[in-house]
Protein backbone atom coordinates (compact mmCIF):
# COMPACT_ATOMS: atom_id res chain seq x y z
CA UNK A 1 0.00 0.00 0.00
CA UNK A 2 1.31 3.33 -1.01
CA UNK A 3 0.72 5.45 2.05
CA UNK A 4 -0.08 9.11 2.05
CA UNK A 5 2.64 11.09 1.79
CA UNK A 6 1.36 14.10 4.32
CA UNK A 7 0.73 11.29 6.89
CA UNK A 8 3.88 10.43 8.76
CA UNK A 9 2.47 6.65 9.73
CA UNK A 10 4.87 4.43 10.75
CA UNK A 11 4.95 0.68 9.67
CA UNK A 12 3.08 -0.21 12.92
CA UNK A 13 0.70 2.42 12.05
CA UNK A 14 0.09 1.34 7.90
CA UNK A 15 -0.01 -2.23 9.15
CA UNK A 16 -3.01 -1.16 11.39
CA UNK A 17 -4.23 0.71 8.47
CA UNK A 18 -4.34 -2.47 6.56
CA UNK A 19 -6.09 -4.53 8.88
CA UNK A 20 -8.77 -1.88 9.27
CA UNK A 21 -9.35 -1.40 5.68
CA UNK A 22 -9.66 -5.45 5.83
CA UNK A 23 -12.44 -4.86 8.68
CA UNK A 24 -14.09 -2.21 7.49
CA UNK A 25 -14.39 -2.71 3.66
CA UNK A 26 -13.64 0.76 3.04
CA UNK A 27 -11.20 1.91 0.34
CA UNK A 28 -7.75 2.92 1.16
CA UNK A 29 -8.20 7.09 0.42
CA UNK A 30 -12.12 6.67 2.57
CA UNK A 31 -9.79 4.79 5.39
CA UNK A 32 -7.37 7.83 4.84
CA UNK A 33 -9.16 10.41 5.37
CA UNK A 34 -11.34 9.16 8.22
CA UNK A 35 -8.03 8.34 9.89
CA UNK A 36 -7.03 12.18 9.24
CA UNK A 37 -10.31 13.05 10.68
CA UNK A 38 -10.63 10.93 13.53
CA UNK A 39 -7.60 9.60 14.18
CA UNK A 40 -6.73 5.69 14.68
CA UNK A 41 -9.06 4.72 17.28
CA UNK A 42 -12.22 5.89 15.48
CA UNK A 43 -11.20 4.32 12.39
CA UNK A 44 -10.65 1.05 14.91
CA UNK A 45 -14.42 1.75 16.29
CA UNK A 46 -15.63 1.96 12.93
CA UNK A 47 -14.02 -1.23 12.37
CA UNK A 48 -15.79 -2.77 15.32
CA UNK A 49 -18.91 -2.16 14.39
CA UNK A 50 -18.36 -2.94 10.90
CA UNK A 51 -17.63 -6.67 12.52
CA UNK A 52 -20.81 -6.51 14.51
CA UNK A 53 -22.98 -5.99 11.40
CA UNK A 54 -21.26 -8.25 9.09
CA UNK A 55 -19.34 -11.19 11.16
CA UNK A 56 -20.99 -14.04 13.58
CA UNK A 57 -18.94 -12.49 16.50
CA UNK A 58 -19.63 -11.99 20.23
CA UNK A 59 -18.94 -7.96 20.99
CA UNK A 60 -16.09 -9.49 23.42
CA UNK A 61 -14.54 -10.88 20.80
CA UNK A 62 -14.91 -7.55 18.67
CA UNK A 63 -13.58 -6.29 21.50
CA UNK A 64 -10.39 -8.18 21.84
CA UNK A 65 -9.66 -7.90 17.92
CA UNK A 66 -10.14 -4.08 17.74
CA UNK A 67 -8.98 -2.84 20.90
CA UNK A 68 -12.13 -1.38 21.67
CA UNK A 69 -13.21 -1.87 25.18
CA UNK A 70 -16.96 -3.59 25.30
CA UNK A 71 -18.27 -1.39 27.01
CA UNK A 72 -17.83 1.66 24.51
CA UNK A 73 -18.49 -1.13 21.89
CA UNK A 74 -21.89 -1.95 23.81
CA UNK A 75 -23.24 2.18 24.20
CA UNK A 76 -22.27 2.82 20.53
CA UNK A 77 -23.98 -0.04 19.14
CA UNK A 78 -26.84 1.26 21.14
CA UNK A 79 -26.68 5.20 20.07
CA UNK A 80 -25.96 4.46 17.10
CA UNK A 81 -29.25 1.67 16.73
CA UNK A 82 -26.78 -0.70 14.81
CA UNK A 83 -28.50 -4.00 13.81
CA UNK A 84 -26.13 -7.06 14.75
CA UNK A 85 -24.54 -9.56 11.84
CA UNK A 86 -27.70 -12.07 11.34
CA UNK A 87 -26.57 -15.97 10.45
CA UNK A 88 -28.29 -17.37 7.07
CA UNK A 89 -27.06 -20.60 8.24
CA UNK A 90 -29.51 -20.05 11.49
CA UNK A 91 -32.59 -22.36 10.97
CA UNK A 92 -35.16 -20.10 12.07
CA UNK A 93 -37.98 -22.43 12.70
CA UNK A 94 -35.75 -24.62 15.11
CA UNK A 95 -34.62 -21.31 16.45
CA UNK A 96 -37.94 -20.29 17.47
CA UNK A 97 -39.09 -23.87 18.40
CA UNK A 98 -35.93 -23.65 20.85
CA UNK A 99 -37.49 -20.43 21.90
CA UNK A 100 -40.96 -21.84 22.28
CA UNK A 101 -40.15 -24.69 24.33
CA UNK A 102 -37.74 -22.99 26.32
CA UNK A 103 -40.21 -20.27 27.27
CA UNK A 104 -42.96 -23.14 28.45
CA UNK A 105 -40.50 -24.85 30.96
CA UNK A 106 -39.25 -20.96 32.18
CA UNK A 107 -43.04 -19.89 32.88
CA UNK A 108 -44.01 -23.22 34.36
CA UNK A 109 -40.92 -23.61 36.67
CA UNK A 110 -41.40 -19.17 38.04
CA UNK A 111 -45.10 -20.19 38.48
CA UNK A 112 -43.78 -23.29 40.53
CA UNK A 113 -41.83 -21.20 42.64
CA UNK A 114 -43.73 -18.44 43.14
CA UNK B 1 -37.68 2.95 50.12
CA UNK B 2 -36.49 0.24 46.58
CA UNK B 3 -38.00 1.18 43.27
CA UNK B 4 -38.08 -2.93 43.00
CA UNK B 5 -41.17 -4.19 43.47
CA UNK B 6 -40.41 -7.46 45.32
CA UNK B 7 -42.77 -9.88 46.45
CA UNK B 8 -42.07 -13.26 47.81
CA UNK B 9 -37.86 -13.90 46.71
CA UNK B 10 -38.02 -16.32 44.17
CA UNK B 11 -34.85 -18.72 44.32
CA UNK B 12 -32.84 -19.61 41.23
CA UNK B 13 -29.60 -17.55 40.72
CA UNK B 14 -28.68 -15.38 37.77
CA UNK B 15 -25.72 -14.15 36.92
CA UNK B 16 -25.65 -10.68 33.95
CA UNK B 17 -24.22 -9.49 31.01
CA UNK B 18 -23.57 -6.15 30.01
CA UNK B 19 -25.74 -5.62 27.16
CA UNK B 20 -28.68 -7.51 29.03
CA UNK B 21 -29.00 -4.88 31.84
CA UNK B 22 -28.51 -1.95 29.43
CA UNK B 23 -31.19 -3.01 27.22
CA UNK B 24 -33.18 -3.83 30.07
CA UNK B 25 -32.90 -0.71 31.57
CA UNK B 26 -33.49 0.76 28.18
CA UNK B 27 -37.00 -1.08 27.75
CA UNK B 28 -38.02 -0.34 31.52
CA UNK B 29 -37.94 -4.17 32.56
CA UNK B 30 -35.10 -4.47 35.19
CA UNK B 31 -37.57 -4.15 38.10
CA UNK B 32 -38.81 -7.48 37.38
CA UNK B 33 -35.96 -9.07 37.36
CA UNK B 34 -35.91 -9.82 40.89
CA UNK B 35 -39.60 -11.15 40.59
CA UNK B 36 -37.89 -14.05 39.18
CA UNK B 37 -34.29 -14.56 39.87
CA UNK B 38 -32.87 -14.67 43.49
CA UNK B 39 -31.26 -11.53 45.11
CA UNK B 40 -28.63 -10.22 44.87
CA UNK B 41 -28.07 -11.47 40.70
CA UNK B 42 -24.46 -11.72 40.20
CA UNK B 43 -22.48 -9.61 38.39
CA UNK B 44 -18.51 -10.31 37.16
CA UNK B 45 -16.17 -7.03 37.88
CA UNK B 46 -15.54 -6.81 34.40
CA UNK B 47 -18.97 -6.15 33.26
CA UNK B 48 -19.42 -3.65 35.91
CA UNK B 49 -16.68 -1.86 34.65
CA UNK B 50 -18.14 -1.78 30.95
CA UNK B 51 -21.42 -0.58 32.03
CA UNK B 52 -19.48 2.31 33.42
CA UNK B 53 -17.24 2.79 30.61
CA UNK B 54 -18.46 6.08 29.80
CA UNK B 55 -18.67 8.42 32.92
CA UNK B 56 -21.94 10.11 32.64
CA UNK B 57 -25.51 9.95 33.84
CA UNK B 58 -26.95 6.95 31.76
CA UNK B 59 -29.93 5.26 33.27
CA UNK B 60 -28.22 1.96 33.37
CA UNK B 61 -25.06 3.35 35.35
CA UNK B 62 -27.72 5.22 37.79
CA UNK B 63 -29.93 2.01 38.22
CA UNK B 64 -27.43 -0.19 38.32
CA UNK B 65 -25.61 1.94 41.23
CA UNK B 66 -28.95 1.58 43.10
CA UNK B 67 -29.71 -1.93 42.90
CA UNK B 68 -26.01 -2.39 44.19
CA UNK B 69 -26.59 -0.34 46.91
CA UNK B 70 -29.74 -1.69 47.46
CA UNK B 71 -28.20 -5.20 47.39
CA UNK B 72 -30.07 -6.54 44.48
CA UNK B 73 -26.93 -7.28 42.50
CA UNK B 74 -23.26 -7.92 43.95
CA UNK B 75 -20.07 -8.27 42.24
CA UNK B 76 -18.63 -11.95 41.73
CA UNK B 77 -16.08 -13.65 40.00
CA UNK B 78 -15.56 -16.66 38.64
CA UNK B 79 -12.65 -19.05 39.85
CA UNK B 80 -11.86 -20.95 36.67
CA UNK B 81 -12.41 -19.33 33.17
CA UNK B 82 -13.79 -20.74 30.16
CA UNK B 83 -11.51 -20.06 27.10
CA UNK B 84 -14.21 -19.20 24.78
CA UNK B 85 -15.27 -15.74 24.62
CA UNK B 86 -13.74 -12.41 25.58
CA UNK B 87 -14.33 -9.97 28.31
CA UNK B 88 -18.03 -10.25 29.97
CA UNK B 89 -19.20 -12.94 27.63
CA UNK B 90 -16.16 -15.58 29.54
CA UNK B 91 -16.94 -14.39 32.76
CA UNK B 92 -20.33 -14.57 32.60
CA UNK B 93 -20.78 -17.93 31.59
CA UNK B 94 -17.83 -19.02 33.68
CA UNK B 95 -19.84 -17.56 36.75
CA UNK B 96 -23.03 -19.54 35.55
CA UNK B 97 -21.29 -22.90 35.22
CA UNK B 98 -19.97 -22.32 38.74
CA UNK B 99 -22.39 -21.95 40.43
CA UNK B 100 -25.28 -23.21 38.62
CA UNK B 101 -27.11 -20.09 37.57
CA UNK B 102 -29.32 -18.84 34.43
CA UNK B 103 -26.32 -16.56 32.70
CA UNK B 104 -28.71 -13.58 31.37
CA UNK B 105 -26.91 -12.55 27.99
CA UNK B 106 -28.16 -11.04 25.40
CA UNK B 107 -25.06 -11.72 22.47
CA UNK B 108 -26.66 -13.90 20.09
CA UNK B 109 -23.49 -16.00 19.53
CA UNK B 110 -22.52 -16.39 23.32
CA UNK B 111 -25.43 -17.11 24.26
CA UNK B 112 -26.59 -19.81 21.24
CA UNK B 113 -23.11 -21.59 22.93
CA UNK B 114 -23.81 -21.53 26.73
CA UNK B 115 -27.47 -23.01 25.86
CA UNK B 116 -26.32 -25.75 23.18
CA UNK B 117 -22.57 -26.38 24.09
CA UNK B 118 -22.30 -25.75 28.03
CA UNK B 119 -25.86 -26.49 28.75
CA UNK B 120 -26.53 -23.76 30.83
CA UNK B 121 -30.41 -21.65 30.73
CA UNK B 122 -29.68 -18.50 28.87
CA UNK B 123 -32.09 -15.77 28.84
CA UNK B 124 -31.99 -12.85 26.32
CA UNK B 125 -34.08 -9.59 26.62
CA UNK B 126 -36.80 -10.31 23.99
CA UNK B 127 -36.96 -14.17 26.16
CA UNK B 128 -37.34 -12.25 29.00
CA UNK B 129 -40.06 -10.01 27.92
CA UNK B 130 -42.25 -12.49 26.25
CA UNK B 131 -41.48 -15.14 29.68
CA UNK B 132 -42.79 -11.89 32.04
CA UNK B 133 -46.13 -11.49 29.80
CA UNK B 134 -46.56 -15.44 29.79
CA UNK B 135 -46.15 -15.38 33.43
CA UNK B 136 -48.69 -12.75 33.18
CA UNK B 137 -45.96 -10.19 35.95
CA UNK B 138 -46.34 -7.70 32.86
CA UNK B 139 -49.34 -6.78 30.94
CA UNK B 140 -49.57 -6.64 27.05
CA UNK B 141 -49.37 -3.04 26.86
CA UNK B 142 -46.02 -2.34 29.11
CA UNK B 143 -44.85 -5.79 26.61
CA UNK B 144 -45.79 -3.58 23.29
CA UNK B 145 -44.34 -0.50 24.86
CA UNK B 146 -40.83 -2.67 25.59
CA UNK B 147 -41.17 -4.30 22.35
CA UNK B 148 -41.58 -0.97 20.64
CA UNK B 149 -38.45 0.62 22.40
CA UNK B 150 -36.20 -2.59 21.73
CA UNK B 151 -37.21 -2.54 17.74
CA UNK B 152 -36.47 1.17 17.16
CA UNK B 153 -32.98 0.19 19.05
CA UNK B 154 -32.24 -2.40 16.67
CA UNK B 155 -28.57 -3.55 18.59
CA UNK B 156 -30.74 -7.04 19.25
CA UNK B 157 -31.25 -10.33 16.93
CA UNK B 158 -33.70 -10.19 14.17
CA UNK B 159 -34.98 -13.64 14.54
CA UNK B 160 -35.61 -12.68 18.15
CA UNK B 161 -37.66 -9.94 17.28
CA UNK B 162 -39.75 -11.42 14.68
CA UNK B 163 -40.24 -14.69 17.84
CA UNK B 164 -41.25 -11.80 20.31
CA UNK B 165 -43.65 -9.91 17.65
CA UNK B 166 -45.33 -13.68 16.80
CA UNK B 167 -45.43 -14.19 20.42
CA UNK B 168 -47.05 -10.74 21.34
CA UNK B 169 -49.64 -10.92 18.15
CA UNK B 170 -50.75 -14.43 19.51
CA UNK B 171 -51.64 -13.00 22.90
CA UNK B 172 -53.62 -10.62 21.33
CA UNK B 173 -50.98 -7.63 21.38
CA UNK B 174 -50.25 -4.97 18.40
CA UNK B 175 -46.81 -5.07 18.75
Amino acid sequence: MATHPQLPLTPEEVAELHRLIAWTGLEEPEALHKLVEAGLAALRLEAALHLYATAPLSTGEIAEQTGIPRGQLIRTIQERRVAPYEDPTIDQPALYRDLDERLKRRVARWKGQA
Amino acid sequence: MSVYPISSPPSPQAVMDTSFWSLCCYCGLEPYLWKVWARPIWVPTVVKNQIFYHAGDYPDQQAFQQAEHEGLLAIRDPQIRITQFRSGEREVLSLAQEVSATALIDDFSAHRYAGTILGLDTVGVLEFLVSLLEAEIITLAQAESAYHQLVQLRATNQGWLKWAYNQIKQRGGNP
